[in-house]
């Protein structure tokens, strides 16, 4: 049983400019899926079309049933300027219907581990880059969803913070979690996804496993990046 | 070397520069005053433009011209002292209006921020556009101080019983007031973060709301000399503390921009009714690193779901938010002035549209946090939206709708009228924020 369905068939702002189009995946519980493509691909825009956020879609996309939540982690952090970062914390814990124990538990744990606890009750605006980046991956670990949706996950982060996530994520892999992450971090894609979808000028250029991408794009021990060069390059001709 | 003129560097009049020309910028005197004047032209024709594109034939067919004919015909009738309305105007009154008068208004700096890649290696040129704004505004001043008492000489002469060496001594010291407010709020603007900024431009105005009444009460002409020595001591202090304040170039750009702006975001906030989407100005970010209240992120309710969460949100955010603060405030300083000076039946009537453009305030409010992108970041029930929304507009209308109830009731029908518009605008303000709850989206 998936978690997420995708099968958009066009999808944009407006009508007359669908910006994405032809793309289908799944994603299952337990697995990462790396949504990759250059610059103007449309990874982000595929994410908001996930999410509904897309004022123009023809398509379906299913979610898993049941007690299915997902949280997405955008690559411009995202808050109210007025609340503080506990605030934030506590309205995502009110709305994904959590208990206040959860809250205090996770909360303070997840604020320790990415050094956020001694600006807990300060504004968001007051923050670096990279600490508001921070504050979007512990919201997203915070409500403990069924898919996570992250785009860019690794932009701004210190060292320190980019293992604790990838530590966070593989935790939440096998607690039966399933991920959606679009990067430009090819080498670490391949390491972290099972499987990828390459999106090029709004269309899916190949899905499946590094082997399945291999021999699509004909470089058998080509690396992500590789076999990426070669598929990209045959759509240009095409 | 090719010496660059006021005309050239604009590049239009005499055409612009070559490939292969030696550039000297020449910061003279000469070129600030171009300079300035191009500003105060631009920004002339930038608000013309804006008028134009707003008000077509209709809106002066229907509107303007309508009013201006009524206004006309009651400034000759208060003339001729045939009109009964002036009757309402008394010391205290009109000290009110005249502190409101002194208020308003700002000295302009016309600085862009892209000046900051060329004039400000060029101090000159920038002390020059201050400079100019402030001798501006100088002449404004004295024009809009005329314009204002020749409005009010009906009232000043033929009903309140002032002399003219009394109205020349009131039109100097007005003058001088506004002169010195202008002066004494750009320093608060530029030395100051904003919330204390605002708090102090409040102090001001309380302190004129109270200074003018009282002056006016026991207004002779006689005491003119002592009368003047405040507004000109605040003046010359304003000056003083203006000059010794080394310029903060960003926030000047800021609070110019948004001097320069107000209009269209005036425009923009009444699009809503023509079936746009809401239009809500933010100020840059002007909180420091911890809120002002609840400073430890205190609850304000127990409970933790759906509802409250959102509730805490709008409450919150709303007392943290001085541009939605401040437009409350105001609302609520209008609403009082016009409560104070309008006659009997005009009192219920202003309630009435007080509390109806109170509620569609909030409601708008309550759009924009709701339309935040943060409420995206993860997926949640949206059962409670309606109920939250009911609740939260109530209670933000609360406390100015009770305020504004008790007032009208009590200018009204004295102790009777506070006990009869009590329930009457919780009633109100119940119904308004249920059905500005059901009209939103759910």
């Amino acid at each position: 049983m998936s978690l997420l369905q995708v099968d958009i068939h066009q999808a944009g702002y407006a009508q007359e400019k669908g910006q994405i189009k032809k793309i289908r995946f799944a994603v299952y519980p337990g697995e990462q899926v790396g949504l990759i493509g250059p610059n103007g691909a449309g990874k982000s825009t595929t994410m908001k079309a996930i999410m509904g956020h897309l004022p123009y879609m023809e398509g379906q996309i299913r979610f898993g049933s049941g007690s299915f939540r997902y949280a997405y982690i955008p690559e411009q952090p995202v808050y109210y300027e007025e609340l503080t970062l506990w605030e934030h914390l506590r309205l995502a814990a009110s709305l994904c219907q959590l208990t206040e124990d959860e809250l205090l538990e996770r909360g303070e744990q997840l604020l320790r581990l990415f050094r956020l606890d001694h600006v807990k009750h300060q504004l968001p605006g007051s923050f670096s880059k990279g600490m508001q980046q921070k504050l979007m991956i512990v919201l997203a670990l915070l409500t403990k969803p069924s898919l996570y949706i992250i785009d860019e996950p690794f932009v701004g982060l210190d060292p320190k913070a980019m293992h604790e996530l990838n530590r966070l994520l593989d935790e939440e892999l096998k607690r039966g979690a399933g991920i959606l992450m679009s990067t430009h971090l090819l080498e670490a894609a391949e390491r972290m996804c099972h499987r990828f979808v390459l999106l090029a000028q709004g269309e899916q250029v190949a899905a499946g496993t590094l082997d399945e991408i291999r021999q699509v794009s004909q470089r058998p021990e080509g690396s992500l990046y590789d076999c990426f060069e070669t598929l990209l390059e045959r759509k240009a001709y095409a | 070397m090719h010496e660059v003129n006021d005309y050239e560097f604009n590049g239009r009049e005499k055409g612009s520069l070559q490939r292969g020309d030696q550039v000297q910028f020449a910061p003279t005197p000469s070129y600030g005053n171009a300079l300035f004047w191009q500003r105060v032209r631009e920004s002339l024709v930038y608000n013309y433009q804006l008028i134009k594109s707003s008000l077509d034939w209709t809106v002066w067919a229907y509107i303007l011209i309508p009013l201006l004919l009524v206004v006309g015909y009651h400034y000759g009738q208060a003339l001729n002292q045939t009109a009964q309305w002036p009757h309402f105007f008394n010391p205290i009154s009109l000290g009110v209006i005249l502190a409101f008068f002194c208020a308003a208004g700002k000295l302009r700096t016309y600085l862009h921020p892209a000046d900051q890649l060329l004039l400000w290696q060029r101090r000159a040129l920038i002390d020059t556009l201050i400079k100019k704004g402030r001798h501006l505004y100088f002449v404004k001043s004295i024009g809009a101080t005329l314009l204002f008492f020749v409005l009010l000489f009906p009232v000043l002469k033929n009903y309140l019983g002032y002399t003219w060496l009394e109205l020349v001594t009131l039109v100097i010291f007005v003058w001088l007031s506004k002169l010195a407010a202008a002066y004494l709020k750009q320093w608060f603007d530029f030395s100051w973060t904003m919330p204390v900024g605002l708090a102090l431009k409040g102090i001001l105005l309380v302190a004129g709301l109270v200074i003018f009444p009282l002056l006016l009460a026991y207004f002779k002409a006689a005491y003119f000399p002592g009368m003047i020595f405040l507004p000109l001591s605040c003046l010359v202090l304003g000056h003083w503390l203006l000059k010794r304040k080394p310029l903060p170039f960003e926030k000047a750009c800021a609070l110019e921009m948004d001097e320069r702006l107000k209009y269209v975001r005036l425009l923009l906030a009444q699009t809503s009714w023509l079936g746009s989407p809401e239009y809500v100005h933010k100020k840059r970010s002007w909180l420091w690193s911890k809120p002002f209240i609840f400073r430890r992120s205190q609850a304000l309710f127990k409970e933790m779901n759906e509802r409250k969460g959102l509730m805490e949100l709008t409450l919150k955010t709303f007392l943290r938010n001085i541009t939605w603060l401040s437009l409350y405030f105001q609302l609520g300083s209008v609403a009082t002035l016009g409560l104070i000076l309008l006659p009997f039946w005009l009192k219920l009537i202003l309630w009435l549209l007080v509390m109806a453009a109170l509620s569609s305030v909030l409601k708008s409010y309550w759009i924009s946090v709701l339309a935040h992108p943060y409420l995206n970041l993860f997926s949640w029930p949206k059962d409670q939206k309606y109920k939250a929304g009911q609740a939260s507009l109530f209670w933000l209308m609360f406390p100015l709708g009770l305020y504004l109830s008790v007032l009208c009731g009590y200018l009204m029908l004295s102790v009777w009228g506070v006990g009869l518009m009590i329930p009457i605008g919780i009633g109100f303000m119940y119904l308004a924020a249920n059905w500005h709850a059901s009209s939103l989206p759910q």
